[in-house]
């Protein structure tokens, strides 16, 4: 089956463990936005530990948005990717 | 000796206008009943003073608050309350600065210091080692917060008292004006600058050497101190993130889903965004972080203008309520001005929220041409003008001209410039709205609308949604998620800790570590549930002494901007806050809550379940 490919964006610490802003990545068609952050684990090693952050109640506390809308971590298996998506990273940030 | 851990059993009362002092025991029940800080300062205020009594007379009082993990080894416990009746929302108010002024109270030998009166010329309470007494303050009447905190460090030739002062605003009574701690820890909302001014109180000055703090359970104190000092080591976004960009991360967070405030909120996307974020602040202005009283997370930053305009500043900060308040509100791009506006809000003494939000409104009434030059005195007020923002923030602090309008808040301004800028102004109860969005939070909206404090983000948090845990888009159970989250701001207010160290304890009902952190340290037994009660207390009194100021269910709303103008464009276009939607969900907020659903106010049943009977009585409901 044809992959398709998604545009990683990333955000401050995500950009610094990247070491870039932004990247191209080719997925396998039906892919998750959890099938997403697996390979981006593997590609890029430094993201694994941001990836395992939890928060205080042990649920994981970025935010991936996927084309402008956030995805929220209970529905990140089940959120498919398409052709062309933009897929944002970064933590929420913390006081205010 | 106190019967439980982490208190010092005592509160020093402070007549500002005979100059005398009294120490009061602290009553036994209050520890399981409020805990401290918040709770304790809550209960007082009710307790103490009358309805409608004006904020800026001499019979309002401050209450300085600490919370039993105050002075502990228990990392990120820095803060130190104040509670105090509001002279800019007329309501319950309670703001927290960081620093060191929590433990060096508690090191003083005082959980509490209440302060009352006015002083018949200006004075500054002095605290040496747990020895009270007023010291005249007409030589540093006039000075910035910095100068006023060097001077005090040279009168005594120490550089370790721990200064918190008011500037010029706070002397001309701004309604916004703040308290600063060392020049750069502001309790910031509500205009508790204005009520020092008022009591001629210029600073509080603290040295404590000789006391400690004592804890129930020495072992399981450290063995917590440890597990948070890990955990905080062990969280990219605390122990790399903060140091390296602070809360201003949140400019490209906000910015990349479309809920960064803009233009006086008439939009939510920036488009020189990338130029105030926390890259930008890192690559020109950052040189060193700085860290309050045993905290290893080093949020803030010493900062240095190397060129340009304002090359030689040097200051602390800021944060992303700054940058978001003189930045992207006000149109404003460059980081150094931003800078600038913020220090000068710090040296006079005024709340950076508050100041760019009044600036805000003026540049868009003058945009509107509901303001003219003639009313500007010559000010060019367009969003962007770099120059004007700073300018107005000196002019605000000295009530000079316009300057004079913007001090009374934006809810007042408004009512004095008529021609419906109420539309512009943005505000809930008079305290002016944070950096994070109303309309792109639907939680934040029932939030706002709700806080006992007004405008605040400090009670409803934003960041549960933030994070993804909660569909931001959606009403669906915001009403209970409203009240979990408010359940722990009321006991992170109350133990104190500070909101940095939110996320790890957990942002959403109580927690074990709640019970953990309070159990270990006073000796107490309380449960979840014990916590969630103590919470529950605490709400409902601050929402009791608003109700005794005549606030109800009509002033649970929001700026109409919000309620009929949906975001325009970017990543959260079309979303907004409409008065269905927002009246849905009071209606189950009041519910959960068990109060009145016609009138929000609580119910007797309630406050009876509660051990709030005497409010009850105060409030006369049935």
């Amino acid at each position: 089956m044809k992959g398709l490919r998604v545009r990683c964006r990333f955000l401050s610490e995500f950009r610094d463990a990247a070491g870039r802003s932004e990247m191209e990545v080719e997925v396998g068609a039906g892919s998750s936005v959890s099938d997403l952050i697996a390979r981006l684990c593997s590609e890029l090693p430094g993201l694994q530990a941001l990836f395992e952050r939890v928060g205080g109640s042990g649920s994981p506390s970025f935010v991936v948005a996927v084309d402008g809308v956030e995805v929220p971590a209970h529905r990140r298996e089940a959120t498919v990717l398409r052709e062309g998506s933009d897929v944002l990273f970064f933590f929420p940030g913390v006081g205010g | 000796m106190p019967r439980y851990g982490g208190y010092c059993g005592k509160i020093l009362r402070v007549d500002l206008a005979n100059g005398t002092f009294r120490v009061q025991e602290l009553d036994e029940r209050w520890p399981k009943d409020l805990i401290g800080g918040n709770g304790l300062g809550a209960s007082l205020l009710f307790a103490e003073t009358p309805p409608r009594l004006d904020p800026l007379s001499p019979e309002s009082k401050v209450y300085l608050v600490t919370g039993p993990l105050n002075g502990t080894p228990l990392p990120v416990g820095s803060k130190l309350g104040f509670i105090f009746k509001s002279p800019l929302t007329d309501g319950f108010m309670d703001s927290y600065a960081g620093g060191f002024l929590g433990a060096e109270l508690k090191f003083c030998g005082f959980d509490a210091v209440v302060l009352e009166g006015r002083a018949p010329h200006p004075v500054y309470l002095w605290i040496d080692d747990g020895k009270p007494s007023l010291l005249d303050a007409r030589h540093l009447w006039g000075k910035d917060t910095y100068e006023t905190c060097r001077q005090i460090w040279e009168d005594h030739g120490d550089p370790m008292i721990r200064v918190a002062a008011i500037g010029p605003a706070g002397e001309n009574l701004v309604r916004y004006a703040c308290v600063m701690a060392e020049g750069c820890h502001a309790a910031g909302r509500g205009g508790l600058g204005a009520v020092w001014g008022a009591k001629n109180l210029k600073a509080v000055a603290l040295r404590g050497v000789s006391g400690a703090v004592r804890v129930a359970d020495p072992a399981a104190v450290k063995r917590l101190a440890d597990e948070i000092y890990q955990a905080i080591r062990k969280d990219p976004s605390l122990w790399d993130g903060m140091p390296r960009y602070g809360t201003v991360s949140a400019v490209n967070s906000n910015q990349a889903s479309g809920i960064l405030g803009t233009r006086n909120w008439q939009t939510e996307v920036f488009e020189e965004a990338d130029k105030i974020n926390g890259e930008a602040f890192r690559r020109q202005v950052w040189e060193r972080n700085l860290a309050c009283f045993a905290c290893p997370i080093r949020c803030l930053h010493f900062g240095r203008v190397k060129q340009g305009e304002y090359q030689g500043l040097e200051t602390v900060g800021p944060q992303y309520e700054t940058v978001y308040a003189l930045g992207s509100l006000c149109g404003n791009g460059d980081p150094a001005a931003i800078l600038a506006a913020g220090d000068l809000c710090n040296r006079l003494g005024l709340d950076t929220i508050s100041a760019g939000v009044c600036i805000a409104f003026a540049m868009e009434c003058y945009e509107r041409g509901l303001l003219t030059e003639s009313d500007t005195q010559g000010l060019e007020l367009r969003f962007g003008n770099r120059s004007a923002i700073i300018e107005l923030v000196q002019r605000i602090a000295y009530r000079d001209g316009i300057g004079g309008l913007l001090a009374e808040g934006v809810k007042r301004a408004a009512e004095s410039v008529g021609r419906g800028a109420d539309r512009f102004a943005i505000h809930v109860k008079g305290l002016e709205l944070a950096g994070h969005s109303v309309r792109g939070y639907k939680g934040l909206t029932l939030g706002y609308a709700t806080s006992n404090r007004g405008g605040s983000h400090q009670d409803m948090r934003h960041l549960p949604e933030r994070a993804g845990q909660f569909d931001r888009r959606s009403t669906a159970g915001k009403a209970q998620l409203n009240i979990d989250i408010t359940a722990t701001t009321a006991l992170r207010d109350s133990y104190i800790y500070c909101a940095m160290f939110e996320g790890l304890v957990g942002r959403v009902g109580v927690q074990q570590l709640h019970a953990d952190l309070i159990n270990a340290v006073t000796g107490m037994a309380l449960s979840r549930q014990d916590l969630f009660t103590v919470a529950e207390r605490i709400w409902n009194l601050e929402r009791a002494f608003n109700v005794r100021e005549g606030k109800s269910r009509a002033d649970d709303t929001l700026p109409r901007r919000f309620l009929e103008e949906p975001i325009p464009d970017g990543p959260s276009q079309g979303m907004v806050s409409s008065e269905e939607e927002l009246a849905g969900m009071l209606e189950e907020y009041y519910r959960l809550r068990g109060w009145d659903p016609t009138t929000g106010i609580p119910t007797r049943d309630k406050l009876d379940a509660l051990g709030l009977s005497w409010v009850a009585d105060a409030l006369g409901v049935r």
